[in-house]
């Protein structure tokens, strides 16, 4: 058990100093690479200013203090979760890592990509509401696919997860569309009737 | 298109600024935004701990109104395998201080009865309050001369389970509040809710108010 634990703690001070490492590392090659595009754009990009000794200090402290709080966290995860689990706080740290890079964030690369164009078309107020549309409506999935997933592997009793959360998520999800719908109409319809002062020459579809 | 001079580049560069400037989102659509997603998941799941919010209970993994006795469960009787011990007539809650009693519900029921409101307040995240009567722990301990200052074991039926036994210190155990509760919510304690006498104390977690008793003694 000891051995488990401190065979977990080093692992993770190795994994925490690997991350740092190589952010630094990866951050220089980036810019090594933009270098040359960025160069006869404009005048060569000058250097941030060496901080103060005192903003330095500073920084030290306050880093300091993270780095506590973030190995107290650790000692107290390895404490609390059994070295026979660790395998699947792994998997778990891990799973969260891999659905945000391997499925969150190409979703929603893709629907900036989808937006980029259309959006701009339309007046400032509507942009915030269709954004607002998505942002209500992405987390109502985040919190209610789990639930619809728990609910197919077969709850525990009949009083765990009683609801049918997959018919209410779809209704949900229409009645936000709906009311963000409704809201860019009612925008648009005022700024065509305030004038073409602040909307854009560009018809919308 | 870098062939084509400056100008050109320009106004792509300007046309570009113009729409992330357009698509960028102001403080105060992202503080609306924020605000409206976080009352919206609020009202639809908050239900299954606030009765007020009952109605508006979509998306909370547990709700009130579809649990037995209006209480949710987490163990039920059959998954702790205590059917027949439970519902065996034979059933007496024994009770262990410097001397020892057997009792059974009817005598349990005859002693004097406290009311109180108090919730199961699970470690998963749902919290429901409920009205209990039962015998006062500090009463029943004190008829088997426990000392006031005694730490007390709770022991369930349960043939298994992690929280099979429980353990409370002294200042829960003479607290007025603590029971054993012979009733829920006006009926009698159902099978699943830890008949035929479960504990019901302030301030622990679910999974401590031990049910279907079958022991109360001094911890050693």
């Amino acid at each position: 058990m000891k051995v488990l634990r401190s065979f977990g703690l080093a692992w993770g001070l190795a994994a925490a100093l690997g991350v740092l490492v190589s952010r630094t590392a990866l951050t220089r090659y980036a810019d090594r690479l933009q270098a040359p595009t960025r160069m006869p754009a404009v005048a060569p990009p000058t250097a941030e200013p060496a901080p103060d000794p005192a903003v330095r200090r500073a920084r030290a402290v306050v880093g300091g203090v993270g780095l506590l709080v973030l190995l107290t966290g650790v000692w107290k995860v390895l404490h609390v979760v059994q070295p026979a689990s660790y395998v699947w706080l792994l998997v778990w740290l891990g799973g969260a890592v891999v659905l945000h890079d391997a499925v969150l964030a190409p979703v929603l690369t893709l629907l900036r990509a989808g937006t980029h164009r259309g959006l701009p078309a339309l007046p400032e107020p509507a942009v915030a509401l269709v954004k607002a549309g998505f942002l209500v409506g992405g987390l109502l999935v985040l919190v209610v696919v789990p639930e619809i997933w728990a609910q197919h592997l077969g709850p525990l009793n009949p009083t765990v997860l009683p609801g049918s959360y997959a018919r209410r998520l779809l209704v949900a999800l229409v009645v936000v569309a709906a009311v963000t719908l409704t809201g860019v109409a009612v925008v648009l319809r005022r700024s065509r009737a305030s004038g073409p002062g602040e909307a854009p020459s560009r018809s919308v579809r | 298109m870098a062939d084509h001079g400056n100008d050109h580049g320009d106004v792509d560069q300007d046309s570009t600024d113009e729409a992330a400037r357009r698509t960028a989102t102001s403080r105060r659509a992202f503080l609306g935004t924020v605000g409206v997603a976080t009352v919206g998941l609020t009202a639809v799941t908050a239900g299954q701990s606030v009765g007020l919010l009952h109605v508006t209970n979509l998306f909370g993994p547990r709700s009130q109104g579809g649990s037995p006795q209006q209480l949710p469960v987490n163990r039920t009787a059959a998954g702790a395998a205590v059917e027949a011990a439970a519902t065996d007539p034979a059933w007496r809650l024994h009770l262990a201080g410097a001397a020892s009693l057997a009792m059974d519900r009817t005598e349990l029921s005859s002693l004097p009865q406290t009311a109180v409101t108090l919730p199961v307040a699970c470690v998963e995240g749902w919290s429901v309050s409920a009205h209990w009567v039962g015998v006062r722990v500090r009463d029943l301990m004190a008829a088997v001369d426990a000392s006031t200052g005694a730490r007390l074991r709770f022991t369930s039926l349960e043939p298994n389970g992690v929280y099979r036994i429980s353990e409370m210190g002294p200042e829960f155990a003479q607290h007025p509040t603590t029971l054993v509760a012979l009733q829920l919510n006006g009926q009698t304690l159902s099978l699943d809710h830890g008949y035929p006498a479960r504990l019901i104390a302030p301030g622990r977690p679910g999974v401590l108010q031990t049910k279907w008793l079958s022991r109360i003694e001094v911890a050693g």
